[in-house]
């Protein structure tokens, strides 16, 4: 039996609304206008506002190219409309002018059973990293992360994972992977940064719910994926995005490598029947082969170091002009790989001074109990020190 | 630029293609950024250039197009278009009030200066204090922010869902006319008004002769025929700038000594009514002593800030946002009907402090004199040298005594350990 009926997407994708006037966000009753205008034009879809952001809520697609053709329609329509009222629609991660992020969700289905939906989210851990690395695209302007958003979380709005067991779990709302059974027939994706063009969101989309697909019809069983592998190869997505190196079986992988070899492969045979047009996933390997992603293309519009006002408006101008992201991927050097950045390095970088051990907990992804030993050991090889505070809370200062 | 933050958004008006990717362009400003006041009469359409490196990657800039200006951009305009009015001087035993526009924004603001400090202070921006530092040094304001908000927001706090009635920072406050020609004298006490949903709301910033501290009130009053019972909680926010340095210098010091150092990284995130996030670090435990204390550790600058202990819900220190930041919350307050509010909060550069048991002494040198300050909930001799003064009351819980040259060692009457003056 299958475990997936009938394969269909849709994705909330969240846009930027800025002003052509300042170059910021155009502020929410203008966004509320542009919303209300686009329900018109676009009486098939839900058009909302989350958080001074425009987000087009396809709702179910069945096919490939009804997903596409509704994609690109109501981003054009949208623009279209926000022109009218001197604004354009941003599609990246990350306003840095106001600390605001932006996911581009995606919901794969459909699902009629909680054990499927279940056991395909665990499945879909260990590639969760791959698809934030490909998704990534809101560099941090100091230059350390290729997705500020998921540095953070998306301000908890995407939390690390953990598998769930069919028993006693349950889930959550604002995971990587939500499990949304049976409020939605579906597993929504809410790790991917918001993307600057319809064909690079209908490019993650297809692949994640190729994935999704994929994973479900040829595994069988309850999976339980290593939580620590699926947490430092998170953090290294998020640095480096698709120049990270992961760890898969205990083996170093690119994500290059991961994603050409492994992903795209499995999402193939998850889109059959899905009327993917012939040579899917072509723009998905030019990204794998290059190591590049859409936070390169930011990256080379807006260097390291720029001044966040600047670099909004700057942002601004380039969507205004339509310049397409696409043009540039495809036309980008490729980049080399990045070392693996093992997990005590990561922990080494989120202590200064007497930094409390809840701070650490929460600026990483990794399971509590596993930071305690990894700060255990980097104190015995006197990297850190570990203390006390006054009320016994565990506070560590790097040496 | 002293105490500017905004940034000019222009629309450029002619492009001149220099070498490689390098282009000069004729701008006119349209509007500002980043700025609870909009842009000044004066400079809407004021034209300016820049040269700029556009990406080879990004659109050729173009006669039409919007480009925001970035800080140094910024201030080279604003100082080239209108240059900023110098700090007056006071002499000693003066205070010297001027009112004029010192950053070149195109608005006048307060300036409040004696021989130890100088404080500017923007009515048109709420009030805020945008720029204190002691003579000589650089001083660790970057701006204070009034928020007035009412209880309806607080409740909607964790997820911004409701917005408040009213913001203090955004009202435009006025000054008397009498006080905006240059004024000397021994203390100044300059208030500032505007209506604000319906209420007299009156900032009140003072300064007194060869004492270090700008103490700055809130007055909320709710009079008139329709006035009708209002909730309210103002927040005081204080945001640093350590010049030349980074937010990890700063140490936010409890009236118990505690240092609290934070991570980057936050561990509590906040959706605010501004649509910024903040993500607070967590509360300081400022009891009843009503001070907090905050030491860049990199030049020894110390801020040392008083509040009326009663009157404070909790205090809040951020390293987290772009600014570093400290938030003190008064309590939700019910203001019935021709009753009024009151507030008031000090604050004090200094060289060096020791804190201990919720009680600080501290100091700040000026020109060899030595301005010794001592806080905490109530009254202490301050001991200098063995000889005990009594120092005299400048702020919620902030006292002061001078003296005309270096002392050894400074501590309070009660047992406080001294403080060894470096």
């Amino acid at each position: 039996m299958k475990k997936i009926n009938r394969t269909t997407i849709g994705i909330d994708w969240e846009l930027q609304v800025n002003s052509l006037k300042t170059g910021m966000s155009v502020g929410n009753q203008k966004i509320e206008a542009i919303i209300s205008l686009s329900k018109e034009r676009l009486p098939d879809m839900e058009i909302g506002e989350d958080m001074d952001l425009i987000e087009i809520r396809l709702g179910m697609t069945r096919s490939y190219s009804e997903f596409e053709e509704k994609t690109h329609r109501a981003f054009r329509v949208c623009n279209e409309v926000a022109a009218l009222k001197n604004a354009v629609m941003v599609g990246i991660g990350y306003r840095e002018a106001d600390s605001n992020p932006a996911g581009g969700h995606i919901h794969a289905g459909s699902f009629e059973s909680y054990r499927n939906a279940l056991e395909t989210h665990n499945r879909l851990i260990p590639f969760v990293p791959a698809l934030i690395a490909l998704a990534s695209s809101c560099p941090s302007l100091d230059g350390r992360f290729k997705s500020i958003r998921m540095m953070h979380s998306a301000h908890n709005c995407s939390n690390p994972l953990s598998a769930i067991c069919p028993d006693t779990g349950r889930h959550l709302w604002g995971t990587d992977v939500c499990l949304k059974y049976p409020e939605k027939p579906t597993l929504e994706l809410r790790a991917a940064d918001s993307q600057p063009s319809p064909e690079l969101m209908c490019e993650i989309g297809a692949l994640y719910l190729g994935l999704a697909v994929g994973l479900a019809e040829r595994t069988k069983g309850l999976f339980e994926p290593d939580v620590f592998e699926y947490s430092s190869n998170r953090m290294n997505a998020v640095q480096n995005g698709m120049t990270a190196s992961f760890i898969i079986e205990g083996k170093e992988i690119s994500a290059s490598k991961f994603v050409l070899e492994y992903a795209i492969p499995i999402a193939i045979e998850g889109l059959r029947g899905f009327g993917v047009p012939h040579g899917p996933f072509e723009l998905a390997s030019i990204m794998a082969e290059k190591r590049i992603s859409a936070s390169d293309w930011v990256s080379a519009i807006v260097p390291t170091g720029t001044d966040k006002f600047r670099a909004t408006g700057e942002l601004t101008r380039v969507f205004k002009a339509g310049v397409d992201p696409v043009k540039w991927i495809k036309s980008a050097q490729q980049q080399r790989t990045v070392e693996f950045v093992s997990p005590d390095g990561h922990v080494l970088d989120a202590v200064d001074v007497e930094t409390p051990v809840a701070h650490v907990f929460a600026a990483l992804p990794y399971p509590r109990a596993y930071i305690e030993k990894l700060l255990e050991d980097l104190a015995r090889e006197k990297k850190v020190l570990l203390l006390r505070g006054e009320h016994n809370e565990l506070m560590i200062s790097r040496l | 630029m002293k105490g500017l933050i905004m940034r000019l958004t222009t629309k450029i008006t002619g492009v001149k293609k220099l070498e490689n990717s390098e282009y000069e362009l004729e701008l006119q400003i349209v509007d500002s950024v980043n700025d609870s006041a909009s842009l000044h009469s004066s400079l809407k359409k004021a034209e300016t250039t820049t040269r700029r490196i556009f990406s080879e990657f990004a659109p050729k800039p173009r006669v039409g197009e919007i480009i925001v200006l970035d800080f140094a951009e910024t201030s080279r305009t604003l100082e080239k278009l209108q240059p900023s009015v110098e700090f007056p001087v006071a002499e000693h035993g003066e205070v010297v009030s001027l009112v004029a526009d010192f950053n070149s924004d195109g608005y006048n603001e307060l300036f409040l200066g004696n021989r130890c400090v100088d404080a500017v202070i923007s009515p048109i921006r709420g009030g805020t204090i945008r720029y204190l530092a002691a003579l000589g040094r650089e001083g660790l304001v970057d701006e204070t922010v009034i928020h007035g908000i009412n209880v309806k927001a607080w409740s909607g706090f964790g997820f911004g869902a409701s917005k408040p009635g009213f913001d203090i920072a955004k009202a435009k406050f006025v000054l008397s006319k009498s006080d905006t020609a240059e004024k000397h004298s021994n203390a100044f006490v300059i208030p500032m008004t505007a209506k604000v949903n319906g209420l007299k709301t009156t900032i009140s910033s003072s300064m007194k002769n060869e004492c270090p501290v700008l103490s700055s009130s809130l007055r909320i009053e709710n009079n008139g025929k329709k006035a009708k019972q209002k909730k309210l909680a103002p927040t005081f926010q204080l945001r640093f700038r350590p010049v030349g340095g980074t937010n990890s210098a700063l140490v936010c010091v409890d009236p118990n000594g505690k240092p609290h150092r934070f991570n980057r990284y936050p561990h509590l995130a906040v959706w605010e009514w501004e649509h910024r996030w903040h993500h607070y670090t967590g509360d300081i435990p400022a009891g009843e002593s009503g001070f907090i204390a905050v030491h860049r550790e990199d030049t020894g600058e110390i801020l040392l800030i008083s509040f009326m202990p009663g009157k404070v819900n909790r205090v809040w220190f951020d390293k987290e946002s772009q600014l570093a930041e400290l938030k003190i919350f008064s309590k939700p307050n019910v203001l019935g009907k021709d009753k009024k509010f009151e507030f008031e909060i000090a604050l004090c550069p200094l060289d060096g402090m020791k804190i201990e048991n919720g009680y600080l002494i501290g100091y700040l040198e000026s020109e060899g004199v030595y301005q010794i300050i001592s806080a905490g909930p109530r009254a202490r001799n301050i001991v200098i040298d063995g000889q005990e003064i009594s120092p005299e009351k400048v702020g919620p819980t902030l006292f002061h005594t001078r003296i005309e040259h270096k002392p050894t060692q400074i501590a309070l009457t009660g047992g406080f350990p001294p403080l060894t003056v470096e």
